[in-house]
């Protein structure tokens, strides 16, 4: 068995969202960093356009990874150099002024993170989709708002020359998305830092004052073991609690792996008269946000046949009817900023695996109701045939007709949904009798030891937070060089 | 999956997706050795239910909540067929 020894002044574990812009800050800095990641490289070459066949290659566990609670809600996680930031829709929304503002106000996180979000849209490539790719699918939700008078826009996004290709969630096969693998490893990389794959890393053994020991099992047998000043832990929100538990690490408060939100998300389909062709253009283009006052947002979400097959929310006969019509159906999503919290524990299976609770609220469940009903709204004044809603007992509306589905009494177990957003299993806060790392990410009472993923966002932003974590990830970076984030002027390698 | 197992899968295939002309039955696509990859790409206690289910749902037993998961499963793995992909007008 190999075994092997690496020693460097940072260790970053996991290389999605969170990991990947402090080892690239940090090497970029001359920083000497080792960045480990389970997963391998992904080629867009052996991109296929296939969603059915990329998903067994590009997610954790197939995409199968379900909560246990009512009802089960898939939470598909990247695996691999960019974390889920490789299989994202690419959408970029800073944190809300008002969200910033109640995490300071209620848990003491005094985050400034504008020169932060600056630098990351800079980096990743952040602009608005172009109505040209929008896709006829985003277009129709676009009109039928603008007849209503609905607030709503192109969504802005990190995937410089796009081309339109349709499958953002399952590989973007022209490389355009700029996931942080391409944006921020491959420059880690070029600037000098140790990017090591196909490690699970088992234990982080903290020393004191350091060096910390980080313990690693390789794909092929081996092991490592990496001696590090500082350890940054970004496996992500489901995974980050299980190892810094197994490691005797921040469980103080004892809020380690709880606070779980996911904001969670499902999607309805219609059937026009026109073809829409939805595959065509980006998935995910348009937003609504009518309603994120009330904790919903509308979002497009689109894919090819086999994508909106999963996610027809009919069977046999009627749904072969529907598939039949595919050129002429549309889709898009509903996403709730929830008020339930779920929990994530380890299964102890080998490899361990997260075991994730999470019961939708009935609060959120009326969310869902209220948020298809005013899709269903917007659909029928674009001109909609027919509307599918993936909530049980709600018969497909036809004729303008949305009242058995406002009428309903939807229950959370009714709830068709997918969460795409797990955080806050080690949320961070002033106080650390109630959060596990402080404001700087540093575990509360371990020297050295940081978490910098989805996990210590303390609560659901009620939009996509990939944007979020990178810039709290720049934020940690640059304190660790003991200064401040760059202001957006300055050049973004030095 | 069992040779028992993919006759299962077969049958709930046919069951979810109910395929008449034009599109074509699910034997003659890759869905049943679809079904198989996805089902051995899940955590074990996925793979444990789905299978359990898959026998029971094949017999005409109730499966309960789990009937979504193998519904949407089913549909997945017979509309990514390539050939069947095509007929809907999605040629990548």
């Amino acid at each position: 068995m190999t075994r092997r020894l690496l020693r460097t002044e940072v260790c970053v574990i996991g290389s999605g969202a969170g990991g990947a812009p402090v080892a690239k800050e940090l090497a970029a800095a001359g920083v000497r960093v080792a960045l480990l990641e389970e997963g391998p490289w992904h080629d867009p070459a052996t991109f296929d356009r296939r969603p059915r066949d990329m998903a067994l290659a590009l997610y954790r566990d197939g995409g199968q990874l379900a909560t246990l609670g009512d009802p089960p809600v898939v939470v598909p996680l990247g695996r691999g150099i960019g974390g889920t930031t490789l299989v994202n829709s690419g959408t970029c929304f800073r944190t809300p002024e008002a969200v910033l503002a109640r995490w300071r106000d209620e848990l003491g996180l005094d985050w400034d993170l504008e020169d932060c979000f600056a630098r990351v849209e800079r980096t990743i490539g952040v602009a608005e989709v172009p109505e040209a790719l929008a896709g006829r699918n985003a277009l129709l939700v676009r009109d039928g708002a603008a007849r209503l008078g609905l607030s709503g826009g192109f969504l802005r996004r990190n995937a410089t020359g796009c081309r339109g290709s349709g499958v953002c969630a399952f590989g973007c096969p022209t490389g355009a998305k700029r996931h942080v693998g391409a944006s921020y490893v491959e420059p880690a990389r070029a600037a000098g830092a140790t990017i090591v794959t196909g490690a699970r890393v088992t234990r982080v053994v903290a020393h004191g004052a350091g060096p910390h020991e980080v313990r690693a099992r390789m794909a092929d047998g081996g092991r490592l073991r990496v001696l590090a000043e500082r350890v940054v832990v970004a496996c992500g929100t489901l995974l980050t609690p299980a190892l810094l538990r197994r490691s005797g690490l921040g469980g103080a408060s004892g809020q380690l792996g709880r606070n779980l939100s996911l904001h969670p998300a499902s999607a309805a389909r219609a059937r026009f008269d026109e073809v829409v062709d939805q595959w065509r253009g980006v998935p995910q283009s348009y937003y609504v946000d009518e309603l994120a006052g009330d904790g919903i947002m509308l979002e497009g979400i689109a894919g090819p046949p086999d994508q909106a097959a999963m996610s027809t929310p009919l069977s046999g006969a009627a749904h072969r009817e529907w598939m039949l019509d595919a050129r002429r159906t549309a889709s898009f999503g509903v996403m709730v900023c929830d008020s339930a919290r779920g929990s994530v524990r380890e299964m102890p299976t080998r490899p361990a695996r997260p075991l994730v609770r999470y019961d939708l609220h009935a609060e959120d469940a009326r969310r869902f109701q209220r948020g298809f009903a005013l899709l269903a709204d917007i659909w029928w004044a674009a001109g909609a045939r027919e509307i599918a809603v993936p909530l049980a007992g709600v018969p497909v509306l036809r004729d303008g007709d949305s009242s058995p589905l406002t009428r309903a009494r939807v229950r959370p177990r009714d709830v068709a949904a997918m969460a795409f957003h797990p955080l806050g299993t080690a949320r961070a806060g002033a106080d650390p009798a109630t959060s596990v790392v402080g404001p700087d990410l540093a575990l509360h009472g371990v020297e050295g030891v940081y978490v910098a993923d989805g996990s210590v966002v303390p609560a659901p932003p009620g939009v996509n937070p990939q944007v979020t974590i990178m810039a709290l990830a720049t934020r940690l970076a640059f304190a660790l060089l003991g200064r401040a984030c760059p202001a957006s002027y300055e050049p973004l390698i030095a | 999956m069992t040779r028992i197992e993919r006759a299962a899968a077969a049958r709930v295939i046919e069951w979810a997706v109910a395929p008449a002309p034009p599109l074509p039955p699910g034997g003659e696509t890759d869905a049943v050795a679809a079904f198989s990859r996805q089902i051995a790409a899940g955590p074990p206690l996925n793979r444990l239910g789905l299978r359990a289910a898959l026998l029971a749902r094949a017999a005409g037993l109730p499966v309960g909540p789990v009937d979504r998961a193998l519904q949407s499963l089913a549909h997945l793995c017979y509309y990514g067929d390539a050939g069947v992909m095509r007929l809907l007008g999605y040629a990548p």
